[in-house]
């Protein structure tokens, strides 16, 4: 063999190898960043090749719900709901337009559905966290005092300003942070970032595609074991999916666990018979709301909300003895077998 | 100047090299399934692909971990909890798990075999 064939056939060897690496590095990788703001973990996941690209909109994210946070979080000092609770009449407490909003929208899932959704709880929920800590069972007359303060149709929302009844108070725990996801869905998106995920709680939505090319798929945990799940199910882009269920948080007084979704129509925690509710809606405030609306309606009062037409969505209604509802075939829910 | 007549060895020299470059560049492909790591903290759970090497913060009551997935194993790098038990060393194979109590954070391995591999996100 000349030396000159030997020289060729190492040069091409080097040639075709350095080739090899660039093309690896091509395909899109997954990048994910966690935050803990409103007092939930959020965790962004971006599919793209450019990773200076992924720290951009990461910092984007986190800009944007540290601003949402300090709008409607009810213990910063100085944000728009913190405000509107201590103003004795609320037309006098300017608030930014997207505050209006949600409120807005608050209201009008409550009226929608008899009051079971509500964003004037707050006294409830403190009254009850109040007696768990002293692990004592609050009184019918505390409770009875409590709902006084509540009442989503005793406020109004018009002109961009908020009119409330002395005392009460409002908290988006229930729907900003659906609102807050739905925001970042139209934020995130990038030329160079092929897809993405967003986990904000028990909120969940994607954009794009993943890089395997699969639809993404998401399981719905099982009420009764925290380890396992009742079912699978393609997540579409831009659609956020919502889960309330009397498992999440809970005070326990004298060893009997108490959850911490409450009917507003009795001040107690909710007993419709549902154990978790899984709504699909393309407003992710709505998608928020609603889960916990139908929580506490239950199963035929959701059902006949759907039929209703009232707002457009789809959900997954799991029963206290583990039945799983849809409300139509439409959501392609595959529960485990 | 020198000419060089294209041998049989060499067809074979460019072959290998050809093959190794479709390898390498479907090897991210053939990857994207398998095991799963499945973070739980006290506010929801995420599910990542223990065939995906990359590094991430997980927060649990106020305390962040970071987590890192290299080669198959996941690990606990850094810890702002005092305690530090959970920076002990990696787990690999399914089932095993890392727990931070006062994070109330567990990292736990799940099997293709167990139904959930194809699944992104444990909602609920």
């Amino acid at each position: 063999m000349s030396r000159n064939r030997c020289v060729l056939r190492l040069l091409s060897l080097l040639l075709l190898l350095s080739l090899c690496f660039p093309l690896s590095a091509c395909a899109e990788r997954s990048h994910s960043r966690s935050f803990y703001l409103m007092d939930t973990a959020i965790t962004v996941t971006l599919y793209t090749r450019d990773m200076s690209l992924a720290e951009e909109r990461f910092a984007l994210a986190h800009a944007h719900l540290t601003e949402l946070e300090a709008l409607w979080s009810r213990h910063q000092e100085g944000s728009d709901l913190s405000r509107l609770n201590a103003s004795a009449s609320g037309s006098d407490t300017p608030i930014d337009p997207r505050t209006a909003e949600l409120l807005r929208i608050s209201r009008e899932v409550s009226l929608k559905t008899g009051g079971a959704f509500d964003p004037t709880l707050a006294p409830l929920s403190a009254l009850w966290e109040n007696c768990g800590a002293e692990n004592r069972l609050p009184t019918s007359e505390e409770i009875a005092n409590a709902l006084k303060k509540t009442g989503a149709d005793r406020y109004t929302v018009e002109n961009g300003t908020v009119a409330k009844p002395l005392g009460m108070e409002f908290d988006a725990g229930g729907i900003g942070k659906g609102a807050a996801i739905s925001d970042l869905l139209s934020l995130l998106p990038a030329d160079g970032i092929t897809g993405g995920m967003i986990s904000f709680g028990s909120n969940v939505a994607v954009f794009g595609e993943k890089p395997n090319g699969k639809p993404f798929r998401v399981a719905l945990r099982d009420p009764k074991n925290p380890n396992g799940t009742v079912g699978t199910m393609e997540l579409s882009g831009g659609v956020v999916l919502s889960v309330s269920g009397d498992y999440e948080r809970y005070v326990t007084v004298n060893g009997q666990r108490y959850h911490h979704i409450l009917d507003p129509a009795t001040g107690y925690p909710s007993a419709s018979g549902l154990s978790s509710v899984a709504v699909l809606c393309e407003n992710g405030a709505l998608a928020d709301a609603l889960s916990t609306a139908l929580l506490v309606m239950g199963l035929e009062k959701s059902l006949a909300l759907y039929a209703s037409g009232a707002f457009s969505f789809e959900a997954i209604l799991i029963t206290s003895s583990g039945e799983c509802h849809l409300t139509s075939p439409a959501v392609g829910f595959s529960p485990t077998p | 100047m020198f000419r060089v007549r294209f041998s049989f060895a060499d067809a074979i020299v460019m072959l290998i090299c050809l093959s190794l470059a479709l390898l390498l560049l479907l090897l991210p492909l053939l990857r994207t399934s398998g095991d799963r790591l499945t973070v739980t903290t006290p506010e929801t759970s995420y599910s990542y692909s223990l065939s995906e090497n990359q590094t991430f913060t997980v927060v649990g009551n106020g305390i962040a971990l970071t987590v890192q997935i290299e080669n198959g194993e996941a690990r606990v790098l850094h810890s702002s909890c005092p305690d530090g038990l959970c920076q002990t060393g990696g787990i690999s194979k399914s089932g095993q798990s890392i727990l931070c109590a006062p994070a109330g954070v567990r990292l736990l391995i799940t099997s293709r075999e167990g139904g959930n591999a194809d699944v992104d996100f444990v909602a609920g």
